[in-house]
């Protein structure tokens, strides 16, 4: 992979994986740090890597692997969701500023909600989801990527979706 | 807020639509850092598989040099390392090359190694694999098999010291044409002590009109004060004050290959490959400026040009075992893209020699304006007091 091609892929991808490696570690530091060592090990592994596989699911299950690593590694760090604003939350979903008017029916409060809600589910769960709907992969390519079954992944993603209805449900109701 | 199944979907997809985005900063600071690996690494790409369709039919060019008996031959190793069609070519010409009398295979000690000169092979599709670089596959290659060991007899592993194997041509100054600027790559392991490499780079039968060498060296990339070039007859030879390994052996490929043509080629891909390395992306000067001022902080000048946010500082007790635990920080909520921390576990031992500052830490993504500088301080009644700091008068964090 040469230089010129890392930064087509960046330019490509570098939104969608850094995306991903926020919601994983649910902080700017660690997520700047993930996503740089990321594709550094994309570089290193690009000469055993087929050039026409989907490049993004390749970043993105290289990011995973990495983040159980460097758990696993730094297991004596807790981190904890730095506490944004609801303002900033919902800012950081229009981030040009200038929402269209299909996006504004959506509203910022639900917005806000499902990602809060999202940020609380345990790993296994959060992972299928983000990959999912952030990531638009398939169920069959999420199990190729974490290594489960088609079946575990299914069930991870009904109870995802379950655990994220009910809080989002009593979350809009306490608002 | 009720909503049916679809609208559910819809708004989970909407909601978690990938909206953050990563700094130019950072971008940079990655593709920097690629140009670094890239040449810490231009050695050790290994060879991507070919596909099926694209493997071709096998010239006549192939040319052996040597063969030897005392180590595997070049063939062996190829089928050791799983290319089993280069394997068979090495064997063919072996075969070729034994009915006129094989040579004995060359040696040279030097500074406690044995380097091996065992085979080499030039040709188009020659081998199971392939190398690309920059979207190109590179098919017409030179694969040159050596072997290393101790020349105390003392077994050499895979990975353990850094050896340099690369073609070198006469008339083109080493340092800017070798294995590196000519799309090479390596694998090798190690067997009964020895370590074998099967070295390939683009073909260099183009140069057969020219003084053509192998170099094996016990450094990791060329180092020019191993070799001597002469600018003016093109002639490279070993520097003989070297104490370590700087094995030259001389290469015979027939003249008849040479392609003045494609050897222009290959020296112009090399010359432009070498610029694009050359090219790194610098870092902004702003960033690196604030991060020169911040490195020059000390606990005892920070409070002269830093304020420091008061609702960043939190003060925390040190458990039984050591560790402190700081809860989350932003430095300014008011700013859209305040900077901050999550929660962080830590122990004493490893922030602190004793009661007193420290700075444990700065970072900016644009310069002086987003600079951020932590410190945490240790008190006499064993309580961690942990504080955010910007640059006075400059910071967006002020505003």
């Amino acid at each position: 992979m040469t230089k010129q091609e890392l930064a087509s892929y960046i330019e490509t991808y570098g939104g969608d994986l850094y995306s991903f490696c926020r919601y994983l570690t649910r902080d700017r530091t660690e997520a700047d740090e993930l996503y740089q060592d990321t594709w550094l090990k994309v570089l290193e592994l690009s000469g055993r890597v087929d050039s026409d596989r989907n490049i993004k699911g390749y970043c993105l299950s290289v990011a995973l692997k990495l983040w159980k690593n460097r758990k696993r590694k730094f297991a004596w760090r807790k981190r904890i969701a730095p506490v944004r604003t609801l303002s900033d939350e919902a800012d950081a979903a229009y981030p040009d500023g200038a929402a269209s008017s299909e996006d504004a029916v959506l509203r910022r409060e639900e917005i806000f909600l499902i990602r809060q809600a999202v940020n609380e589910l345990p790993e296994k769960l959060k992972t299928v989801i983000l990959l999912h709907y952030m990531e638009e992969m398939s169920l069959a390519q999420i199990a190729e990527m974490t290594h489960v079954s088609y079946g575990t992944v299914k069930s991870r993603l009904y109870h995802a979706r379950q655990y994220l209805k009910k809080r989002w449900e009593e979350m809009s109701d306490e608002t | 807020m009720k909503h049916d199944k679809d609208e559910w979907e819809n708004l989970l997809r909407r909601a978690l639509a990938p909206s953050e985005k990563p700094s130019e900063t950072i971008n940079r600071r990655i593709l920097q850092q690629a140009s670094e690996e890239k040449r810490m690494r231009q050695h050790k790409t290994y060879r991507k598989l070919i596909p099926a369709a694209a493997a071709a039919l096998m010239l006549a060019a192939g040319f052996t040099a040597y063969a030897a008996w005392n180590y595997r031959n070049a063939g062996e190793i190829a089928g050791r390392i799983g290319d089993e069609k280069l394997s068979g070519a090495f064997a063919k010409e072996d075969t070729a090359r034994n009915a006129d009398g094989v040579s004995a295979a060359e040696s040279q000690t030097y500074g406690g190694y044995t380097a091996t000169f065992l085979g080499l092979l030039s040709g188009d599709s020659l081998s199971d694999y392939a190398f690309t670089a920059g979207g190109k596959l590179h098919s017409d290659r030179t694969y040159c098999a050596v072997a290393i060991q101790r020349a105390d007899g003392s077994a050499l592993s895979q990975g353990e010291e850094d050896f340099f194997v690369s073609p070198l041509i006469g008339g083109l100054n080493p340092a800017l044409y070798n294995a590196a600027s000519l799309f090479g790559s390596y694998a090798e392991f190690a067997e009964d002590g020895i370590l074998y490499r099967l070295l390939e780079c683009d073909n260099i039968s183009c140069f057969a009109d020219h003084a053509l060498y192998l170099c094996v060296s016990d450094t990791a990339f060329y180092d020019g004060s191993l070799y001597r070039w002469d600018e003016a007859s093109g002639t490279i030879t070993r520097n003989t004050d070297y104490q370590g390994l700087n094995a030259l052996f001389t290469l015979h490929i027939d003249p008849a290959l040479a392609d003045p043509v494609k050897a222009q080629e290959l020296i112009d891909a090399a010359d432009t490959a070498a610029r694009e390395l050359s090219e790194t992306p610098a870092l902004p000067s702003s960033v690196e400026e604030a991060m020169a001022w911040a490195a020059a902080l000390t606990p005892e000048t920070i409070a002269d040009s830093c304020v420091r946010m008061e609702n960043t500082v939190q003060t925390c007790s040190v458990d039984a075992d050591g560790w402190f635990a700081l809860q989350p920080w932003l430095v300014n909520e008011a700013v859209s893209d305040t900077r901050g921390g999550g929660g962080v576990k830590a122990q004493l031992s490893t922030c602190f020699d004793g009661p007193g500052t420290v700075i444990e830490g700065y970072n900016c993504s644009e310069g002086m304006e987003d600079l951020v500088i932590t410190t945490l301080t240790l008190s006499d009644d064993n309580t961690v007091t942990f504080a955010a700091w910007v640059p006075k008068d400059v910071s967006i964090y002020l505003r």
